[in-house]
């Protein structure tokens, strides 16, 4: 690897400085799997790194009902995939972390590293998206909370300022009787998805018929695609196979997928549907079997 | 940078540059060669090493970020001359062909037992899913490793 100045600032101020000074050649480094990996290949060739791994107090996850999930950026993602709180309640999303890379990948990655990689085919910023998950991002003097579409501005590219840094990932708590599920589509064990889904269901007090929907497609474009056309075409309707479907092909109709070694774009289209129409049914019958 | 951790349950001190990988400390300045580098982008497994009892790549740890911790390498296993239940294991079923994956299978395997002595065949699998033999198809791999499970119970 190319020369580096290394730098482990013990505070988020110091590190948003840091960066600010160094603006242009200075990376945030946390887990590294994708930043080392990165610049082995010379895809990028920082100056400086920062690494925040000495900042206290991000690594961090606790719940209030009433607030929700929080999540410190520096969250390694094997500890997500077996948190007994997040796998009972925010299921799709411990689903999810479970699917990265592989177990000593999940060793090292932190939340806030995957979701500030911003790749295309991440598996956390489509979970997290599905959940309406808001990201709390500071730099000196201000703070700001986004939505994972804002957050999520193009391939590789998130909408933090060259000082800003993410600070906390905050998750709601579903409504009572819903169900989530987050499928991903792989050709090996440990590769990047071909497409993924989360979707997120919650019963309505009449038997049988859907309350409230939130359907996301991933892999399928620079960023998550929250599918509204097909989660609207739930709500108020009983989920019989032939709605599940016709939500299916409305989902797979926002996809813009492009030709790769995974798979050609009318593929990862056809998979899109078959994907949404397998996830929308393992949720509605998790929302069922919930109160 | 004076970096002071653990290695194999020995104190080492070393002076590491910040572009050094955990993977060429151990290998070079260390002279531990039973850690490979395959693929030296985290995919294949090889360089795998435990961090603190955990699975890691070692190819994309900065060495830098280990102080203070615990490293385990493939050297630490058997105990003087006496190999690791794993290590007997892995002879005794012919898991090994041409022997460069198994460093980082035999680590994988080591904290999977550690974690979880009564393993079942797919949480084998599951633990091996990121470490890649191109020459046993695996069967013998998972054979060794659960074998080795029922003699540790």
């Amino acid at each position: 690897m190319e020369e580096f100045r290394y730098i482990e600032p013990k505070s988020l101020r110091r590190a948003c400085d840091l960066l600010k000074q160094h603006q242009g050649e200075a990376k945030l480094i946390a887990g590294g799997v994708s930043l080392i990996a990165m610049m082995k290949n010379r895809l990028v060739r920082p100056g400086v790194l920062v690494n925040i791994k000495a900042v206290r107090g991000l690594d961090k996850i606790s719940f209030r009902p009433r607030s929700g999930l929080r999540i410190g950026p520096l969250v390694i993602h094997r500890r997500v995939a077996a948190h007994p709180l997040i796998r009972e309640r925010f299921g799709l999303l411990a689903e999810a972390a479970s699917e990265i890379g592989s177990p000593a990948i999940r060793n090292m990655g932190t939340v806030g590293g995957n979701l500030c990689h911003a790749d295309p085919n991440g598996d956390l910023a489509p979970a997290l998206l599905c959940l309406d998950a808001r990201l709390k991002l500071v730099r000196p003097g201000e703070k700001r909370v986004v939505s994972l579409d804002q957050f999520c501005a193009d391939y590789y590219t998130t909408c933090l300022e060259a000082d800003e840094i993410l600070a906390e990932i905050l998750v709601p708590l579903p409504a009572r009787r819903s169900g989530g599920a987050y499928l991903k589509l792989k050709r090996t064990a440990t590769d990047m998805a071909v497409v993924q889904v989360a979707a997120c269901l919650t019963r309505d007090a009449r038997p049988g018929v859907c309350a409230l929907a939130r359907i996301v497609i991933g892999s399928v474009g620079p960023y998550p695609i929250l599918a509204r056309e097909a989660a609207e075409h739930l709500v108020g309707r009983g989920l019989s196979p032939e709605v599940i479907e016709q939500a299916a092909a409305l989902a797979a109709g926002q996809a813009q997928p492009s030709a790769d070694a995974r798979g050609s774009a009318d593929y990862k289209k056809e998979m899109a549907r078959i994907f949404v129409e397998r996830a929308l049914k393992l949720a509605w019958e998790r929302a069922s079997g919930s109160d | 940078m004076l970096v002071a951790f653990q290695l194999n349950g020995e104190p080492v001190e070393l002076e590491i540059k910040p572009n050094q990988t955990l993977l060429e400390v151990i290998r070079r300045d260390r002279a531990l060669t039973g850690t490979k580098e395959g693929c030296g982008i985290g995919e294949c497994g090889a360089c795998t090493v435990l961090l603190d009892g955990w699975p890691v790549r070692s190819c994309l740890t900065l060495a830098v970020d280990v102080r203070g911790r615990q490293v385990a390498t493939i050297e630490g296993l058997a105990q003087g001359v006496k190999l690791h239940p794993l290590q007997e294991s892995f002879i005794k079923y012919g898991a090994i062909q041409c022997g460069f994956c198994i460093p980082g299978m035999l680590m994988v395997a080591k904290a999977l037992l550690d974690e979880k002595p009564k393993s079942t065949e797919q949480e084998v699998r599951a633990a091996i899913a990121g470490n890649f033999c191109r020459c046993t198809g695996y069967v013998k791999i998972v054979e060794a490793i659960l074998a080795a499970t029922e003699d540790l119970r």
